[in-house]
């Protein structure tokens, strides 16, 4: 109960950030500098970019914030049935929020909490749209409460190590048609599960201006275990066919699945140029490979099947992020970043769920902060490269288009 | 300076904030039709047999006819006044004669073999009787703006006719294979001074802009199908014939200046009515194959290996046909000739279908005609052919390709079938008409079949 309570405040249903579903956008100060912070990692949300920049926090401190992502995309095809068709996705709007504590209980050694949604996926077409056999409706929400103790080794170098609940839930829905009678019913999976995950980090001052950062998260293996499938189709005017409908069609019946949620591996260098200029250039990669397939079994056969399959097949991604700090004067701020993701699905295997390819993400940044208080505010654009696609499995060939527009304000108090 | 600066920054963010970027819309969303797409399509024509029609499910019925395959084209290339003869429901076909217009699936399994394991369908044909409104003899179109539609029909397609048909028949008695509805859809005699126009000539005073001509195929089918009344013995139209025949039509069409495409024959073996009836004894308890006392299987008494079993074996097989005379409802007698379809017959029937292709072939090609590959695509269909999520299939009923008399395609296969006519009508006259789309044509068949007329 208070989980999905905080879930839904929590709101991380957000869509292609970062590669795969992924989101790297958990503070605001980060965002402005296209992520590039692992190095850095000294404020408060390196509990989520870096655990062990929080060795460096003074006293208590806190983070809240949220991130308006609009999702935009389309779908121009099927080529073989008209290579101008072309479909719109509904336009997204979602609110993945983020809240981080830090508390330095003695010289060395600094404790951390996080709450934040790094994966999250959520595509909605239109009503009636040419692919509403693959997919209508999807939503991934996850959330990871992240508690994390940093170690001071030396001055110079600190060990952080953490582990963190996981929550999922997914809603999947497409329409079917059942053949023998011309007729368009609804399928919905909904199921949720919980888990857990592991994440270390490691921050090193090489020397006066150049620190370095390494971080590591485990995979998150969730089991839904207990979900739901519901089946409707519209009541007809012959009772023949209705009942044949809920023969083969149960209204609702158990269903189970599992998914792997991958783990990940970052490095970072981050220089200061001047005494007011900085800059950052991480290497992260995601192990997206464990996302092979998304298999669905029954308790009661549906259509005759007690099990459905559909491969994804995605592949190992990594992003280049590089980020620029400016300090202007003693409460101004300014960023400004360049990432680029690789895509985890490969061309065949791109379908409307979550149509992907290499993102170009360009950010701009502003910070405020006077005595305890701060806040930032961040403008990233996501630029999807066009995915065309000409081998699909599902017998969906076209071109997909994507793009995002992402702001971030992230409030902050030090005690 | 530190202040200019800031206040440039925080513009450049507001800036950013404001003009947020937004997908580019294509300038072309679907294709548009340019003047010639227009042109072309603006007095289309459609010309055959069966299929050509719309006719399937064993009738020529009005909310079929409406997703016939020439129907979605004229609606894809705008074509301004487009008129079928559109039969009144439950339609006319190859069960008119006993009083029974199309096909209805009533169960896709019987309740009253509730212990089947494979499901058995029960398809029933609906009686003239349950329409009152309906006139089969004299008027059978849906209303009188159908029946005294001032020009020829768009589709002058005839079920039920030989090649040579389409250029000489005009009548049912006026014809070389007797088809009835020759009569409805010609309307023979016209009104002064046109009088007897077989289906060639009445296109020919139209002046088509288009024609898609598709014939041969119920040639071959004749031979092959089993009929209650007109059994057909040997082929009625040898290739030697079919060649003669059809050069002459592709003559005349050519004549009329107007641009020609042609589909050529599938591939008719593949077709549902002849793979769906087990040449073994079914348990009907069951609805899977009976056993012996070895196991083996219990074949019916007259066929053979390698034999095809028609559909309507079905119903003879129900009466105790071709059941040993150890099984209780046998009635002694040998499953009909007529309902089975021997190595000889078949080959007879693949070396008219391969004859006339190559007839179709040379004769097109001589003449720059194109043809579109038919044959090609219903072997794809019987192989599995998947676009957007949607499956057909060859399987009877369930595949979703074939009507209910396991021949004709039905509406959704008709979707698909536009599709590979308009392909070749945009390549052989580079243009873009958009093609059918597949899933919203899928989706408005939920609302044609009557008996499905949603709550």
């Amino acid at each position: 109960m208070f989980k999905k309570a905080l879930l839904i405040l929590l709101l991380p249903a957000s869509f292609l950030l970062a590669s795969g579903f992924s989101i790297y956008e958990q503070g605001s100060r980060a965002t402005g500098m296209a992520g590039a912070f692992l190095a850095r990692a000294n404020n408060p949300s390196a509990v989520f970019y870096n655990p062990a920049g929080i060795a460096g926090l003074q006293g208590w401190q806190l983070q809240i914030g949220t991130t308006a992502i609009q999702t935009q995309f389309s779908f121009t095809g099927p080529v073989e049935m008209d290579p101008y068709y072309y479909s719109e996705a509904k336009k997204g709007l979602f609110f993945p929020s983020h809240f981080y504590a830090t508390y330095a209980l003695n010289p060395k050694i600094s404790l951390g909490l996080g709450i934040y949604s790094p994966f999250g996926l959520a595509s909605t077409w239109k009503d009636k749209w040419v692919g509403r056999l693959l997919a209508t409706n999807t939503e991934l929400r996850t959330l990871y409460v992240n508690p994390v103790v940093a170690y001071k080794i030396r001055d110079n170098l600190s060990l952080a190590a953490g582990f963190s609940l996981v929550y999922a839930d997914v809603v999947l829905e497409k329409d079917i048609l059942f053949t023998p009678r011309h007729l368009f019913g609804h399928s919905k999976l909904e199921a949720n599960a919980t888990g857990y995950s592991f994440n270390l980090g490691l921050h090193y001052r090489l020397a006066e201006k150049i620190e370095i950062g390494f971080v590591y998260r485990s995979t998150a293996p969730l089991d839904f275990n207990d979900g739901t499938a519901y089946f409707t189709f519209p009541e007809t005017q012959n009772d023949i066919v209705n009942q044949e409908v809920a023969t083969y069609f149960p209204a609702k019946t158990k269903a189970t699945s599992s998914l792997t949620l991958p783990s990940s591996y970052g490095l970072g260098i981050a220089y200061d140029m001047t005494d007011n200029l900085s800059l950052e250039f991480d290497y992260i990669a995601m192990g997206w490979h464990t996302y092979d397939k998304v298999k669905v079994d029954f308790a009661q056969p549906v259509a005759g099947q007690t099990e459905s399959v559909n491969p994804r097949n995605y592949k190992d991604t990594f992003s280049l992020r590089f980020g620029l700090e400016y300090k202007l004067d003693r409460h101004f701020t300014l960023r400004v970043g360049y990432a680029w993701d690789y895509h985890a699905v490969p061309a065949a295997y791109v379908e409307p769920t979550l149509p992907e390819n290499d993102r170009h993400n360009y950010t701009i940044g502003l910070g405020y902060r006077k005595s305890r208080f701060s806040v930032d505010a961040a403008y990233h654009v996501l630029l999807q490269d066009d995915r065309e696609v000409k081998n699909s499995v599902n017998d969906f060939n076209g071109t997909y288009t994507g793009l995002a527009n992402i702001l971030g304000l992230t409030f902050g108090y030090a005690f | 300076m530190k202040n200019k600066l800031f206040a440039l920054s925080l513009g450049a963010v507001l800036l950013a904030i404001l003009a947020a970027c937004s997908l580019n819309e294509p300038r072309i969303t679907s294709s548009t039709l340019n003047a010639n797409e227009i042109a072309l399509l603006s007095r289309l024509m459609g010309i055959g047999d069966d299929i050509m029609a719309g006719y399937q499910s064993a009738a020529l019925v009005e909310p079929h006819q409406r997703n016939d395959f020439l129907a979605l084209i004229a609606r894809q290339g705008q074509t301004s006044m487009f008129q079928q003869p559109y039969i009144h429901y439950p339609g006319l076909g190859s069960e008119s004669y006993a009083g029974y217009g199309t096909l209805e699936l009533k169960y896709l399994d019987n309740p009253e073999t509730p212990n089947t394991i494979v499901p058995d369908p029960v398809i029933d044909a609906v009686p003239f009787s349950d329409y009152p409104n309906f006139d089969p003899t004299t008027n059978p179109f849906i209303d009188d703006s159908v029946k005294l539609w001032p020009y020829p029909y768009n589709n002058l397609a005839v079920p039920g006719i030989y090649v040579d048909d389409v250029l000489h028949g005009v009548s049912k008695l006026r014809s070389r294979s007797k088809s009835g509805l020759l009569d409805v859809i010609l309307r023979n005699p016209l009104p002064d001074p046109y009088g007897y126009m077989s289906a060639f000539e009445q296109l020919k005073v139209f002046h088509p802009s288009l024609v898609l001509c598709w014939v041969g195929t119920y040639d071959i089918l004749s031979y092959a199908m089993y009929s209650a009344i007109n059994p057909v013995t040997s082929p009625p139209t040898s290739k030697e014939d079919f060649a003669k025949y059809f050069a002459e039509l592709m003559d005349s069409l050519k004549s009329t200046n107007a641009a020609v495409i042609v589909g050529n024959i599938p591939d008719i073996l593949d077709m549902p009515y002849f793979n769906t009836v087990s040449r073994f004894v079914i348990d009907t308890v069951t609805n899977t194959p009976a056993k012996d006392a070895n196991g083996n299987l219990i074949p019916l008494v007259g066929t053979h290996d390698g034999d095809l079993i028609l559909l309507p074996a079905k119903a003879f097989i129900k009466r105790g046909y071709g059941l040993p005379a150890s099984f209780a409802n046998s009635n002694g007698k040998a499953l009909p000739d007529d309902v089975i379809l021997d190595p000889s017959e078949q080959q007879t029937v693949k070396d008219l279908i391969d004859g006339f292709n190559s007839v179709i072939d040379s004769v097109c090609l001589f003449r720059k005609i194109p043809v579109v590959d038919m044959y090609g695509f219903f072997k794809d269909i019987n192989n599995g052919y998947s676009i957007a999520g949607l499956t057909v299939d060859a399987k009877f009923i369930t595949g979703g390709f074939y009507s209910l008399d396991g021949i004709h395609p039905s509406d959704l296969g008709h979707a698909l079938i536009a599709n590979q006519w308009l392909d070749v009508i945009n390549t052989t006259f580079h243009m873009s008409i958009p093609l059918v789309n597949v899933i919203e044509a899928a989706d408005h068949i939920q609302y044609s079949d009557s008996l499905l007329v949603r709550k």
